[in-house]
């Protein structure tokens, strides 16, 4: 800036910092509530109670008491393994969850997009229909389903005791891990959630648009089908296919209701529904509640700033379908 | 709420649709809401609307001059609100906290690419002819991000209308006296709570119907109801 400022710079100048400040503000509005929950992750017990004079006492607390944390563990202990048991239910199911929706949608794409055969388009058409159809309405009818499924399989095969809750030894302790099918089991969590005509369609767009040379080339070469899938196209999907599973974890990490309607028994549930289990005993203890939530919701922060330029490139493929 | 949500969303992202630095770093904070949106951030809303000791309420007993306080309390106003215990302040309470979730999220990500399609000359000819902010925001931007608007609203509504079961059953189980009772949480009620499958089956069709029709005005005028 040698030669003094013009008008336009002097007015550009006001508008970043306007903008600037509006940002700021907007960014503390955000940050609040996750402070003020940190904040009261880490309090004493008895401070949280304390009626404050200043934005300053409100928010630092007196002292970090990073016990409460642990806290957490030891409270819910007695709640079917508690909090330690439904984060690794958590990531169990998230994970497979993830693995299987990526993998099952990958297959599908691939047929659709790239075998020939009779009746395929209107197949296609019809999975995509499905998206039309919303959870709402699927829930009741999954439900019944999966309440009926061990006596149809009782039935089906009645050497195998299918209502049994199954137990598992490890390292001298003994863990519940529910039924084989239906209710209560991990099954339920994980299976009628592993596939998904919305994955399909986003990879079958994917793959439509990777060229066919690579292939032909390959089949020359004597490729066959499955060869040309795993070399060629999963490598060349790989923004694709992170964009799906940061998307599918997220959802899964945070699902809520059909879990909810799924499980009965403590040692089963996913952290939403244990934290909630959690708040039913110890409704006033707002330091250990924050503290975990802070726990559930830290994979996902950390998913989500790893995760995030393909995530937002895929909010944008997803308007762009209509 | 929906118009407000989606006016905040497109003002946030004029706003971060400049050549800024660190604009990334406001995204990502503006985004996390809607990111950990769950049963962990209803249980810090609850917390925060405690009517003693949560931030809210601190804020307005202890911040707030006292005169101002005595004032809203003098118009028989109930004061601090017990926000989510009171049939008054619960719904806007909600909404409230909505806007937090939703206002940095997809909506605004999506304004944000419709907005940085806009050709940047528009504007500068704009300029030539003296247009003040309102009258390049009335003529040029409104209309040019308006298939997104239409986009995101319809989308809003399809989420509205199935949404809220998650909310309702955490932080207010409904009530207090139904007053955030959603579609979804009354049929989770007939179905899981009072066993009436049937009953809740019809409506989660009825339902389903509702939410068909404003996805089918989506396709048919999606395309059409822009203002170019």
């Amino acid at each position: 800036m040698g030669g003094g400022w013009s008008t336009t710079d002097m007015r550009n100048m006001l508008r970043k910092t306007v903008s600037y400040v509006v940002l700021a503000c907007v960014g503390l509005f955000m940050l609040f509530p996750f402070l003020w929950m940190f904040s009261t992750s880490v309090k004493p017990a008895g401070d949280v109670f304390k009626s404050v004079d200043s934005p300053f006492k409100a928010l630092v607390p007196r002292e970090a008491q990073w016990g409460n944390y642990s806290k957490v563990y030891e409270a819910t202990q007695g709640m079917g393994g508690g909090f330690s048991r439904w984060y690794l239910n958590s990531v169990l199911v998230a994970v497979v969850v993830t693995l299987g929706q990526v993998t099952t949608s990958a297959c599908a794409a691939y047929a659709f997009s790239r075998l020939q055969f009779p009746g395929r388009d209107k197949l296609f058409l019809g999975y995509i229909g499905t998206m039309m159809i919303r959870g709402a309405v699927t829930m009741i009818p999954n439900f019944i389903l999966m309440r009926k499924i061990t006596e149809w399989l009782t039935v089906a095969a009645p050497f195998v005791n299918w209502d049994a809750p199954r137990v598992v030894y490890l390292f001298g302790h003994v863990y519940d891990v529910g039924r084989l099918v239906g209710l209560d089991s991990y099954f339920a969590l994980i299976v009628p959630v592993m596939f998904s005509a919305y994955g399909t369609f986003m990879l079958r767009q994917f793959f439509m648009s990777i060229p066919r040379d690579l292939e032909e080339a390959a089949t020359i070469d004597g490729c066959g089908l499955f060869r040309i899938f795993t070399t060629i196209i999963l490598p060349l999907s790989k923004p694709a296919l992170a964009t799906l599973g940061i998307f599918t974890f997220l959802g899964n990490w945070q699902s809520f209701y059909w879990p909810l309607i799924m499980l009965t028994q403590d040692s089963m549930k996913t952290l939403p529904l244990g934290l909630l289990s959690f708040m039913g005993l110890y409704s006033t203890q707002w330091t250990l509640l924050m503290a975990g939530s802070m726990m559930m919701i830290l994979p996902m922060i950390v998913v989500f700033v790893i995760g995030q330029k393909w995530f937002i490139s895929g909010i944008q493929m997803g308007a762009l379908k209509g | 709420m929906i118009p407000v949500n989606i006016l905040g969303s497109l003002f946030l992202a004029m706003v971060m649709n400049q050549k800024l630095r660190g604009i990334v770093v406001f995204r990502t904070i503006y985004f996390l809401p809607t990111i950990v949106m769950g049963v962990g951030t209803y249980l810090l809303w609850r917390w925060i609307y405690n009517p003693d000791y949560g931030a809210i309420n601190s804020m307005i007993t202890h911040w707030l001059p006292r005169w101002l306080n005595e004032g809203i309390r003098g118009l028989e106003v109930e004061w601090p609100p017990q926000w989510l215990a009171s049939v008054l302040w619960a719904k806007p309470a909600l909404m409230f906290m909505t806007f937090w979730t939703v206002v940095g999220g997809y909506n605004m990500i999506l304004f944000l690419a419709a907005l940085q399609g806009v050709s940047p000359e528009l504007y500068e000819a704009a300029d030539i002819d003296g247009a003040n902010w309102w009258q390049k925001f009335r003529a040029i931007t409104w209309p040019l991000v308006s298939p997104t608007t239409f986009f995101v609203f319809t989308m809003s509504l399809i989420g509205g209308l199935q949404g809220g079961f998650d909310q309702a059953y955490v932080m207010t189980r409904g009530g207090p006296s139904g007053s955030t009772t959603t579609i979804s949480y009354y049929i989770f009620n007939h179905a899981f709570a009072w066993n009436h499958m049937g009953y809740a089956a019809a409506m989660a069709w009825v339902l389903f119907t509702a939410v068909f029709a404003v996805t089918m005005v989506n396709w048919r005028y999606g395309g059409r109801v822009v203002h170019y």
